[in-house]
């Protein structure tokens, strides 16, 4: 019963991080749109994210730059999305199944490629960002291991469906 | 499978539906059906005890080794 109150408030947490990620991935998107005819708006993108600098450097660069950042927090928006349907169809009696083990697999994946859309973000804006003396807004970039960990995980949920399965057909 | 499950067979031999082994050995049809069909991944010692039992037979009349 307890498990199960917290994976309830966990899925509302989820939904409350995909609603939100979206409205932070489309108020960056819009802003951006808006700021190719008015450059004000580069100063302050989406809660004080300031790309002005980049933008009067070069705005292939500035573009360039707003599309990782569109790019992170969609992921991350997929990734949360991930985690509603693993709440949301998670069966406690019998947690150990493919459906589970896909939407691991999934999660792991993501964040991997998180990492990864994270590092080349982070070189970019530090290549551009010492060149010029720009004010430099680093992304996190410790979740890898975080990856690692779900697809150990991952690996373990696969061997208890083996075993479930295993288990089922024992008569 | 290398291991063929003669079931079928000792169940003509002795004449007995599925449904009347099952009920007897206590397991459910679909179970049985498994079984039979060779798709069961193991079979615990108590319910090919009580097919023995029920069918009269050894082990060896249900379990048969082929090499694949």
């Amino acid at each position: 019963m307890k498990s199960k109150n917290i994976l309830k408030i966990m899925y509302v947490f989820a939904w409350l991080a995909f609603i939100g990620l979206c409205i932070q991935t489309g108020a960056i998107i819009f802003s951006y749109l808006v700021s190719l005819n008015n450059p004000e708006a580069s100063k302050n993108l989406f809660g004080g994210l300031n790309l002005s600098e980049y933008y009067n450097y070069n705005i292939t660069q500035y573009s360039v730059i707003v599309f990782y950042k569109v790019l992170l927090y969609a992921v991350e928006a997929y990734i949360a999305f991930i985690l509603i349907k693993l709440l949301k169809d998670l069966d406690i009696k019998n947690p150990f199944n493919q459906f589970v083990s896909d939407l691991m697999k999934n999660t792991s994946i993501s964040i991997f490629v998180l990492w990864i859309i994270a590092m080349i973000h982070n070189t970019h804006i530090q290549f551009i960002g010492k060149k010029q003396g720009f004010e430099m807004e680093l992304f996190s970039s410790d979740f890898v291991f975080l990856a690692a960990v779900i697809f150990i995980f991952t690996k373990i949920v696969q061997r208890g469906i083996e075993l479930q399965t295993e288990n089922d057909l024992t008569i | 499978m290398a291991i063929i499950v003669n079931l079928d067979v000792m169940l003509a031999k002795r004449k007995m539906k599925s449904k009347d082994l099952a009920e007897i050995i206590g397991i459910t049809t679909a179970n049985l059906s498994i079984l039979k069909s060779g798709k069961a991944k193991a079979i615990r010692f108590s319910t090919l005890e009580a097919i023995c039992k029920a069918l009269d037979c050894q082990p060896a009349d249900i379990l048969e080794y082929m090499e694949a």
